[in-house]
Formats: structure tokens, sequence, C-alpha cells
């Protein structure tokens, strides 16, 4: 009675010291103030909140609670300090301290003041959360999400802290040094091991990833549970601790070391709670580790092939009950004694049986090695039966990536998603083929011979039993027999899927397919964004199913399409050499939780730009809402294949894949392309096992930005292909794990290689027409070589196989110098006539192909009006000339170099000036030339930036945080650098782009524009004195930008329904000065010059000097009015006499 | 009631010897403890409310062993340190529900009446919501009693308590003491200012190098100092050799020079008469010529 009765009386006066302490009040005041003017730009403000802010409930009660735990931390500790340090001051504390409760009393009390206090105001903060909850629509009130933050976040994070900062208080008993000694230790909590050791460390909770699933919860609980408890006890302990070394006498000797002994109690419960987070965290590495050797303990064994797997499955609490019959055969010229199959291990196997006999088997973690009696002899067939049931584990998933995190983490903005790659619930399943929740022959990734993965087709019948009230989606025609639904496939299927909620359903037929959505009962948030839409979504479907078959020249291979919302935690780790994610499966399209990440569900906010827009005000709300959905429709399942890549920079990229770097989709994952190639075709050959890659690349890369260039420069992952592949075979690149970035972009540039040969021996549009047809007609199972060699030979009359294995086994890549291209009108019989120009010398000792694409017009994008295309092959050391005839006003020519070491890899040179001749031989051509290509004539010098004829200085205040900071960034540690449109560097930085001058490498250095501390010096040796025009080239190109005024700016890419938002390009760096100082005969000169409209692209006067002496200089200086200086290249043109 | 203490000593970590084998009883009523700075007062009067540790001997309260029963001598303790400040955020009435909720009663109800009867008693009902920060010194004062007492404690300890008072404050602050002092209670006055003993206490003692130089009732020590306290009226020249040889107690200007008092046991030379001690006279005439302590 007397322990509560002082505790309370304790924590009631402290607390009202806290409560009234003015540093506290400013605290709560800021605080509130901050996350009301938050919450109302995050949830609130229609052009700013977006979907994926707010789609997710738990995110109202996350957002609140992030800004309490990494601020509250702090303020406590402040507060704690402080009154110790009162207690040890002054006098006052005796009056309390000469009272008769004990040690533990007072420091109990005095905590539980202070936290109650804070809990209070926590309270109100989570009311501001709550309130934006209620205000904002299509989103529903879960009360529980805030107290489980509060419990799980909030708390074990103030407590750690005050226990913390009360011991090293008393050991310390100093305020300053206690508070700077619990400022590093957060901030290397928190900055340093951020992402470290599982976040062990994050005692505030806030790198958890703990946002919750209406679907599945927290996903992570238990580990959650373990992470925060521990930091919870810790801080019990600490606090223990602060009453041993309390000065004030114990009320018994004995309680003093009573509480030594609870406080070491304490403690290392709370170590053997974090011991027990990171082993049950590093316990699931090495798990994984484990496999990953099991499978290539077996890789090698010859693998059997399964043709039928009937399952029967029965769904009860968090297990899974399977009872699966296989048939299927041995394709291999061997026998196989030893059928390996792979499943999850989670499950546990009951019984195995080949007819009514027990089949023997030996088990290698998650592999099954079954021992037929005789084994299985080539050409014949198999049948057994394997009983299993259980809990499938994630650790056996994606074993080809090992980028952290793997489980944690995924970025919502500041929250955290847990990943989750399967679930098993007492009320929601979802197995995906990844999580190997049926058995399939041979092993999963390997690190030996991962490339060689035979494809494989099964024929699926799947009959599930579970909970009536819950709704089961597969793939298949679906049946219901008594208690069991039956899913009846006609056609095999690369993979089976199994999904089992609370969903309700939306279907409609069309075209005899099934168009399905299912979403969890209470998240149709969509709906009421479509009242008056009604039959015209049938048009809308159709339409964007006819254009994107015919943007991809293959039509839609299954009789059903689905999208299925599944749990946010649900996650799809990038997959070894596909573009193809989980997300897609047969007839399928997973769509995350409420849509939380796509863009183009982001209906309330695209409305906003809908009544933004003038010419929409006359449209009917029908036809409002069939543009909506369109675009649902295109930055859904359309935009975004391509990783970061294709020529392109990805814009709105997913921001995981933004953060997270490579491992993770930098496209977009529902993308359907998988659905018409990567899910029904495989192609297979042994001497090219990445051939299917190899298709699947081309294929992408056919159907999306085959003209567009780079807007932002750099250097891209294929360019480093190239640069890796120019001094190491492709099979050196496979086996190298530090190329394992650039693994599928060397194969790819490898694959556009060989179909720029196949295209130049028979023309694209012959090939093009074979191949899609050929695909097609082979879908469902498996294409050998011989089969593709023989279908081209018989169509086209060209066997490719001597092209295939010389292409194979050839190295090194090429390397080019272009002229500039030149445009001459003239005229035949029917009008104008334009020649195209241009000279292309391959200085490298290897042959290489050019793509060269020619547009006329104005077309954007897939417009394909007036494209012309030409491959040209170039041995090593040859200059060609080439003609290309075209009847409408080329505008642009792309280069692209394929396999080379150019820089950028594809050129683009806008074809501005013509020269009109009234007779001009009209014909095309491709000439060996017998002058070698040289990029200046007798009269000029040049410097280029790349030239030793060019320095840079630094300057010496340089920021060095800054550029350490800069030096850290993933791109810097490669030479060149892409243009930033928000941050310049404080030094001359290299950057790549077409537009700047150079041969092979087409490259400048720009900076800040201020004080004239940095220059860059281009200086030559003079041939001869005279008469000089001095010229600069300006890169006219990177100097404009595209305003975007309209972009989505979602989450994700969604440039497929873009283009025709776009406003004119803005000269962003007009009226930048450049200072330049020239040697002259005389001495020097100044001279500025002004970017503007009439800037040319390239070479600009700078003006004429006589020149003499032994030397010619020119120095730019970044002192300037303008944002940024570039500096390229210079040029001195000798006058005619 | 009383409290025995038997050959305390004190040793600090450094070495020092606070306190060497104090033996001392007090019962009822108020117990002056006299004495300079250093002498010990406060380390004795901190080892007797519990806050320090001693090194030997032993201290009973109320028959309690204060080391093995600290909570139940805790529970008749009130403690009035010299350097009281207040909580900078807790009103005066606050203030004092903090120790009577501290002190064993659990109704709320009744913690409240004891604080408002407390509050009338001190006469600070009128101030109950002020900040104690915004009281008066004296004020102040009073309500440090107060929450000294709010417990009913058997022992009172009370540090310098009218240091800084104005002389009507100290009036007031004293005769609240000596009322308290006829109950059943202990107090015990620790000061360095003499008067405080001489008009409330019924036994005292002095303390002088953390040893006990006299114990008894202040009658007692003024009767020691009875024949040793002189008036004289001196030149400069003598009031300057008479200040070499003895303690002046206290000095007027006169014509041709100074009336002062000095204690000595004889003025052999000078011509004075002998005049009835105080209290002050017998604490300097015991530091001078029983100790050789007094700093000429």
């Amino acid at each position: 009675m007397s322990f509560i009765n002082n505790i309370n009386t304790i924590s009631r006066n402290e607390g009202k010291l806290l409560w009234r302490s003015w540093f506290f009040r400013v605290y709560a005041i800021l605080l509130l103030l901050f996350l009301v003017f938050f919450s109302t730009m995050y949830f609130a403000i229609p052009s700013q909140a977006r979907w994926s802010h707010k789609a997710l409930e738990s995110m109202f009660a996350y957002v609140p609670m992030f800004f309490l735990s990494i601020t509250q931390s702090l303020v406590a500790v402040f507060l704690a300090s402080d009154f110790l340090k009162r207690d040890k001051k002054l006098d006052t504390t005796e009056v309390i301290y000469v009272r008769p409760m004990s040690n533990l009393e007072y420091v109990f009390g005095k905590t539980l003041g202070i936290l109650k206090v804070f809990v209070l105001f926590d309270l109100v903060v989570l009311l501001v959360g709550v309130v934006f909850n209620v205000i904002v629509p299509d989103v529903q009130l879960d009360i529980k999400l805030y107290f489980y933050y509060l419990l799980i976040l909030v708390i074990p994070g103030l407590v750690y802290s005050l226990g913390l900062s009360f011991v090293l208080m008393s050991v310390l008993k100093n305020q300053a040094v206690t508070f700077l000694v619990i400022l590093a230790i957060f901030g290397f909590s928190l900055f340093y091991f951020s992402g470290d050791y599982y976040n062990a460390f994050d005692f505030s909770g806030i790198l958890q990833p703990a946002l919750y699933s209406s679907i599945t919860g927290f996903g992570n609980g238990w580990d959650l549970l373990l992470q925060r408890g521990a930091y919870f006890v810790l801080g019990i302990g600490f606090i223990m601790f602060t009453i041993y070394f309390m000065v004030r006498l114990p009320n018994k000797a004995w309680l003093k070391r009573m509480n030594l002994f609870i406080a070491i109690l304490v403690t290392s419960i709370g170590g053997v709670l974090m011991a027990g987070f990171y082993s049950l965290e590093s316990g699931k590495d090495k798990r994984r580790l484990e496999y990953l050797a099991s499978n290539d303990r077996h890789t090698n064994s010859p693998v059997f092939s399964i043709e039928k797997n009937e399952m029967n499955l029965i769904h009860k609490g968090s297990k899974i009950d399977v009872e699966s019959t296989i048939i299927g055969s041995n394709q291999n010229e061997g026998t196989i004694d030893t059928l390996w199959l792979a499943l999850n291990p989670g499950f546990k196997i009951r019984e195995v049986k080949h007819g009514s006999v027990d089949l023997k088997y030996k088990t290698d973690k998650h592999l099954i090695g079954l021992l037929p009696l005789g084994g299985v002899k080539p050409g014949e067939s198999f049948s057994f039966t394997i009983k299993y049931s259980g809990h499938p584990v994630d650790e056996i998933c994606y074993l080809n990536t090992w980028d952290k995190p793997f489980y944690t983490s995924k970025n919502n903005d500041m929250a955290k998603l847990a990943q989750r790659y399967s679930f098993v619930n007492a009320d929601y399943v979802l197995l995906t083929p990844e999580s190997l929740w049926y058995p399939i022959a041979g092993t999963t990734y390997n690190t030996i011979n991962h490339l060689h993965r035979v494809p494989a087709f099964t024929l699926f019948n799947l009959s599930v039993r579970t909970d009536t009230s819950l709704m089961v989606i597969s793939q298949g025609k679906q049946v219901k027999k008594e208690l069991a639904i039956n899913f009846l496939n006609k056609q095999p299927l690369d993979g089976l899927s199994l999904i089992i909620g609370k969903y309700e359903k939306k279907i409609r037929t069309i075209d005899k397919v099934d168009y399905a959505i299912y979403n969890i009962k209470g998240h149709d948030f969509y709906s009421r964004y479509f009242p008056n839409l009604g039959d015209s979504i049938v048009d809308a479907i159709k339409g964007f199913k006819s254009d994107y078959e015919r943007n991809i020249d293959l039509t839609y291979p299954f009789k059903r399409f689905s999208m299925i919302e599944v749990p946010a935690q649900f996650s799809a780790q990038q997959q070894l050499l596909t573009v193809a994610s989980e997300m897609v499966q047969p007839e399928m399209v997973l769509i995350p939780e409420k849509a939380y990440n796509i863009s183009g569900a982001d209906f309330a906010r695209y409305i906003k730009y809908e009544k933004d827009r003038n010419d929409n005000k006359n449209k009917l709300p029908k036809d409002l809402e069939y543009e909506r959905f369109r675009r649902f429709l295109f930055s859904t399942f359309y935009s975004g294949m391509q990783r970061n890549s294709a020529g392109i920079r990805v814009e709105g990229m997913d921001q995981a894949g933004f953060l997270s770097g490579a491992s993770t989709y930098t496209g977009n994952q529902q993308n359907i392309f998988p659905l018409f190639y990567t899910r029904v075709t495989a192609f297979y050959s042994h001497n090219v096992p990445f051939m299917n890659n190899i298709i699947e690349t081309y294929l992408r890369d056919d159907y999306q930005f085959s003209f567009l260039s780079r807007t932002g420069g750099g250097v891209d992952n294929k360019e480093l292909a190239n640069l890796a592949l120019k001094d190491s075979s492709l099979a050196s690149i496979l086996s190298n794990p530090e190329q394992r970035k650039i693994v599928a972009d060397a194969i790819g540039q490898k694959g556009n290689y060989l179909f720029a040969l196949l295209q130049q021996k028979v023309t694209k549009a012959a090939f093009d027409d074979f191949f899609y047809y050929f695909l097609e007609d082979n879908q469902f199972k498996v294409i050998s070589e011989k089969k593709f060699s023989e279908a081209m030979n018989a169509e086209l009359k060209f066997n490719p196989d001597s092209l295939i294995n010389s292409w194979s086994e050839r190295t090194g890549v090429a390397s080019y110098i272009f002229n500039t291209p030149k445009v001459i009108e003239t005229r035949d019989d029917e009008g104008q006539v334009f020649v195209v120009k241009f000279s292309a010398w391959n200085k490298s000792s290897n042959t290489g192909l050019l793509s060269v694409s020619l547009r006329a017009g104005r077309g954007g994008p897939g417009s394909g009006s007036g494209e012309e295309q030409r491959f040209y092959t170039l041995k090593p050391g040859e200059t060609h000339d080439y003609s290309i005839v075209m009847y409408d006003q080329p505008r642009m020519m792309t280069i692209n170099t394929v396999m080379s070491t150019n820089i950028p890899m594809i050129r683009s040179f806008f074809l501005r000036n013509t020269e009109k001749y009234k007779r001009y031989p009209i014909e095309e051509s491709d000439k060996l030339s017998v002058t070698t290509l040289r990029r200046e004539n007798d009269n000029e010098i040049i410097v280029d930036n790349e030239d030793k004829g060019f320095k840079r200085n630094s300057s010496k205040t340089i920021n060095k945080l800054r550029k350490f900071a800069d030096s850290q960034k993933e791109e810097n540690k490669i030479k060149y650098g892409s243009i930033s449109s928000y941050y310049n560097p404080d030094f001359w930085r290299a950057v790549s782009h077409t537009s700047f001058y150079g041969t092979d490498i087409c490259s400048g250095y720009y900076t800040k524009g201020g004080d004239g501390k940095l220059e860059a010096t281009w200086q030559a040796k003079l041939k001869e004195p005279g008469y000089y025009n001095i010229y600069t080239y300006i890169p006219l190109g990177v100097m404009y930008s595209f305003d975007r005024g309209r972009s989505s700016g979602g989450s994700r890419g969604s440039s497929g329904d873009r283009g025709s938002d776009r406003g004119g390009p803005k000269l962003e760096d007009d009226g930048t000065e450049y200072n330049y100082t020239i040697y002259t005969a005389d001495g020097k000169e100044q001279l500025t010059y002004t970017i503007n409209r009439d800037t040319k692209d390239g070479w600009n006067l700078l003006g004429s000097y006589y020149l003499s002496g032994d030397s010619c200089k020119v120095v730019l200086s970044n002192k300037s009015n303008g944002k940024r200086i570039f500096a390229d290249a210079i040029k001195w043109e000798r006058k005619e006499q | 009631m009383k409290i025995e203490i038997k050959a305390l000593e004190k040793k600090y970590d450094n070495g020092f010897k606070a306190l060497k084998g104090i033996d001392l009883e007090i019962t009822e009523g108020m117990f002056g403890l006299l004495g300079p700075n250093g002498a010990g007062k406060s380390t004795l009067m901190k080892i007797l409310v519990t806050m320090q540790d001693y090194t030997t001997g032993s201290i009973l309260i109320d028959g309690k062993d204060i080391r093995k029963e600290r909570r139940e001598v805790r529970k008749i303790i009130g403690y009035l340190p010299q350097d009281f400040r207040f909580f900078t955020r807790l009103k005066t009435w606050e203030f004092l529900d903090y120790a009577t909720g501290l002190s064993g009663m659990f109704s709320r109800k009744q913690q409240r009446g004891k604080v408002d009867e407390m509050l009338a008693k001190v006469g600070l009902y009128e101030v109950r919501d002020r900040y104690a920060q915004d009281l008066s010194g004296g004020m102040k004062r009073r309500l440090g009693i107060a929450q000294a007492l709010i417990t009913n404690p058997k022992m009172l300890v009370v540090d310098e308590p009218t240091t800084g008072l104005d002389p009507e404050e100290r009036i007031r602050f004293r005769n609240l003491l000596s009322e308290l002092g006829n109950q059943d209670t202990i107090i015990i006055l620790s000061t360095h200012i003499v008067g405080d003993i001489s008009s409330t206490c019924n036994q005292m003692a002095v303390l002088h190098e953390g040893e006990i130089a006299f114990v008894g009732s202040p009658e007692e020590l003024i009767a020691r100092a009875k024949n040793s306290v002189w008036q004289l009226h001196v030149s400069n020249s003598e009031y300057d050799l008479l200040k070499e040889k003895y303690p002046v107690i206290s000095t007027i200007p006169a014509d041709n020079g100074w009336e002062i008092q000095l204690v000595g046991d004889d003025i052999e030379g000078f011509e004075g008469k002998k005049i009835k001690p105080n209290l002050e006279h017998a604490y300097v005439h015991l530091m001078e010529y029983k100790l050789n302590a007094w700093q000429l």
C-alpha cells in the first residue's frame, strides 16, 4: 500500500514539475504545430498527399509516432538528466530524501511521473493522427493501431532513453557530458548502424518495419516484439542500476545489494531478448546460406521433368496440408537415380508413395531426393504422391538476392514495411511459386550453374478446402465440388499461385476473357471514382488490350485476367535474368494492398488535375472517368518495365528501387509484359543458357523506348556492361559476383547485338514478322535452339546456327568516332528528297555493328511516322561514308553503337541545318573511305576536356563535407556522373551526355556558378602565328528542361501516357554569363559570352584574335551570374589570309 | 523519546575525520548545536537525518538503530536544511502535499486536510496557490518548517533556520519553534547565531573539531564564564593593546577612546568592571579559554 502510495505521490509531483517546465511545453507545442502542418501536407492537401501516404491506414498512426519517437527520446534525455542534476545540487531534494520511501519507490515514481506526462502528450499527438484519419476519404479508422504504435514504438524507446540517461547521469555525474555521450550513442545507433545488424541498434524503433497491413498485420510481429521488448527491458534494467547508484542511503542495507542483483538480472534479460532478436534474424540468413549450399551440392544432378501435378490442399489455421500427385519423365540421356525435388523447408514430409508402395527418399535441407528402385531410365515416365504439411518459411525465397535488407524495410517514404514472400495465416494465404509451396524438380538458385535453369511447364490441377467464409483464388477454371474448390487447367503453366482471403470479386467477360478484380472486403476505395463509367469500361479494357497487343506484337494468351489485392508486405525481389516479377503470375497480377504504391490508383489526386485542366470543363463525367480508368491501366500495366538502363532515365521511378539499390525493381512490377512472354515462353539453349533472357530483353526494348535519348546523361548500366565486355568475356562477367549488377545488362547487350546481326541478314521487318509468329506458336512449351534454327531456315531461308555460334564465341567491343551528319535537300521527279550523310570510323580492333535510326517529322515516341532504320557493320580500323535517302525531312538521327566503349552508347544528332542542291545523287550507300576520319581540319586546333591540353583546378574552399557526401554517391564511383537538376557541385564534375563534344566519349565538366575560384583551361600548341577564330562548344542540349507541370509524380513511373502532357522546352541557362580569358599575342583579354536563345548547339564564336608564340590558351572561370557553368571544348580556327 | 549517540566517528574518503568520537544524549525539547564552521555540525546533522552514513559508533533514535532501521527512523524525522530552495514549479500547497503523500497517510482527503491545517498553522493559507519560489524569505522559511512538521516528526532537525531573515521574521520563527519544543518532540537546532539558542533551547552542545566541547544547558555554559567578562573604558592605544591580548566582544566609541567589553579571567594593569555574561560571552569564553580556539 505504502509502496503504491509513495510511487503515486512521487510520480504525481514529478509529473507536475515536468508538465510545468517550459522546455517541455515549448517542445510539445512545436511538435503539435509541426505535426498538424506536416499531416495537412502529407495526408490532406490534394496536390501533395499521395495515395502511397495514406492508403495504408497505419500511416495515420505511424506518422505522428515516428516524429514522437525521434524527438521524444532526446527531450526525455535532456529532462531526465536535468532532474538528476537538480537532485544532486539542491538541498531541496533532501527534504524528500529524508522521507521513509525506498530508493526504488523514488526512482520508479520519478520515471513514472515522466512517463505519465509523455504518454498523455502522446495521446494528444495521436489524436492529430486520428483526426486526419477521419477527415481523409477512402481510408478507415483502426483505433487499435494507435495503441500498438504507442506500446511498441514509443514507450520502449522512451523507457530505454530514460534508463540510459539516468544511469549515465548517476555514473558520470555531469549533465553536459551525459547529454553528449547519449547524443553520440543515439547518433551511432540511428545513423552509423542504420540498417546494419538487422536494425538491432534502433532503440527508437523508427527504422523497424512497422507498417501494419489490415490483411496480415505487421507481418513480422515476433521480430518487432522481441526488438522492442529488449529495449523496454533494458530500460528497466538501467533504471534499476540507477537505484543502485543512487547517493541516498537505502532503507535497508540489503536492499542495495538486491537492487544490484535485480538490475543485473533485468538487464541480462534485456540482453537475452536482444540476442534472441539478433539470432532470430541472423538465423534466417544462416539458413539461406545452408539452402544455397544444398542447392550447390545437387545442382549437377540430372533433373526430372514434371509434367503434371494434381494437388489436394487443406488450409487450417496457419498450416496447409497438401497431397501432391506428380507425373513426369526423364528427358535426360542418362538414368536418374536420385530424383531431386525442392520444397519449402517449413513443410514436413509425411509420406512419399509410388503407387501404393512407400518410396524411399533422403533430404538435404529443402531438397528431397526420391530414390525410385532402379532409377528412372531415359524417356521413362514416373509418378509419385507426396504428402506434406506445415507453415512455409520465407528464407527459401530469392536465394539469388543477398542485398540487405531482405526481410525488413521496404521504404514507403518514412515508414517501413516488413518484406514477406509468403503468407499462411488462419484467414489469409498467399503462395506463389517462389515460395516452393509445391515440389519442383531440381534445385533453385545456386552459385555453380545458376544460368542452367531448365524451364518447365506443368499441368496443374488444384483442389482446396478451407474455411467456407474465405474466397479461394488460383489459376484455372474454378469448379466447386462439395466442400472443395477445384481449379482445372487446360494448358501447362510455369507456376501456380494460391490466394485465400476475405475477398470480394467483380468480374466482367469481354471477348471471352474474364476480367476480374479481387479486393479484400472493405477495401473497395475505387468504385466511387467511377459512378458513371458503366459499360464504357468494356471499351476501355478492349482499347487497352488491343493497344498493348499491337505494341508488343503478341496476343494475350490467357482466358482470364485478374487483379488481386495482396498484403502490403508481400514483396517481389529481382529474379535472376528476367524482368518478370512475382507480382505477375499466369492469368493474374498481384496488386499491393489498396494499390498503395500504384500512382495510377491515386484517383483523388488525379481528379484534382482533371479539374485544373481547362479542356476538361466541357467533358461529361463519364468521359472523364473513362480517361481516369485508361490512365490507371496504362500506368499500372504498361509503364516502367525497363530497368534504369534502357537508354533513358526513368521518371518517377519506384521509390523502393531508388532508395535501396539494384536488387529491387527499378521498374514497374505490375507491368504485364511477362504475361505475354516470360510466363508463356521458355526458350532453352544448352549452349546459350541465357537465351530466354536475351529474347525477353529484346522484346522489351523493342516495344518501348526505341527512340528516346537519355535526358540526364551519365553512364548507365548498359554502358557499364559494355565497358566490362571490352575487357572480359561474358562468361567471366557471369561468374564474377562483383559484376552481379550488370549481368543482366551485359547479357542484354550481347543479345541486342545478336538481334542486330540477325536483322542485318534478313532485314528487321522480315525477322520480326517471323519471330513474333514463331513465339506465339510455341507458347506453354520449351523451345529448343534447334527448333528455332529450323523454323528460321524454313521461313527466311537463313540458318542462324553459325551466326549464333560465332556470336556467342566472340569477345571485345568496338569503339567509334562519328562526324556530324549532314542533310542535303534535293528533288526527284516526285518531289523533295533528303540525303543524310555521315561517316563513322571504327578505331578499335573489333568488328562492330551500328544500328542507325532516322526520325522524320515531329512525331513523338511510338508515333512511328517516317522512321528509317539501317544496320552497318564496320571492320576494325575502317572508316565508312554513309548516305541514307529519306522522303520526309529527317529531324533526328540516333546511332546505337550496340556493343561499344562509346559514351553515351546511343548518340543522338538533331538534324537542324539542311543544305539545298538542285541536283544531287539520290542513292543509299555504305562506302569504305580512303581517308581516316579526323576530328579536326588542318586549319583547326581543338582541345576537348578529354584531351591533355585541358586542365581544371579545384578550389581550396571546397566544402569538405559536401565533397565527402558527394564521393559517397554510387555514381561517383564511375568517372562520369549525370547532370543534376537540383544540385550543382562545388567542383568540376565530369559528366557525359550526347550533347557534349567528343569523339567516342561525349563528356564535359560542370560546376556551380560562383566566385571565380574554379577555372578550366584549354591549351594547345600553336603551329603558326596569325588571326584565329576562337569557338567554344556549348552543349545546348543539356541546358534545356522540359516542363512536366502535369507529371503524375506518383511513386511509380507512368510515362506511358504522359507524352501529351509535356510543355515546351525551357532554356534553363538562358542569360548565364561565361567569363573567358583569351590569351593573345598582346597578352590576355577578358571576354563575357552570354547564353541566349540564339546560342547554337555546338560551336559558338567567341571572337577573332591575333595569336603568336608557341601556344594558345583559353581560360574559363566559374565566376558567373548563372547557377552552373559547363566546360567542354575550345576550337581555334586559322583564318584565311 | 531520546537520541543516543555513542562513540560516533566519521571519516571521509579523503581521510578527513569530521567527527571524532561523539557521545551525546538528547532528550525531548529544543537542543542547540553550536560550533564554528568545520566543527562537524553539518556532518552530524546529515548523519542524524540519514543523509549520510557514519564510520563507527552507534546512534539510536527512539531506541531504533539509525543504520538498521533507517525506514523507521525516516518515518519520525522532520528536516529543514539550511540551503533550502524550492522546486521552481510547485505551488505552496503542492509542496506540502508532496511531503504529506510520503508520510504514510494514504487517504487523499486526509492528506489535503493535513495540508490545509499546516498552511493555516504557519500562516500561509492565503498564499497556498502561489508558486513557492515567489514567496518572501520569511514565508519560505515557514513553508520549510511546515514541510518538516507536516509528518508530525518526533525529531526535527533545523539547520541555520534564521539566516537571512529580518528581525521580526526571526522572532516569529523562534516562537514557532519553541511552541513545538514544548511538545513531545526533539528539535535539534544547528546554528552559529548564539541568540537563536539562548532564547529557545533548554539543552545545548558545542562542537569543536569533531569533538564535543560542551554539553549542558545554556545556563551552565553561562555560569562557566562568570567573573570573566569585563567592561572597560580605554584610549586608542590601550584598545590596540587589549585587542591583541583578549577577545573583544563589543566596541562603542566614547569620549577620548572606546567603551569595550572583553572576555578574560583577569585584566592585569587595566581597570574595568565585571559584568554578567550572556550566552555569547560564554561561548567566546569557552572557545578562548578552554579550547584556545578563538581567532584573534
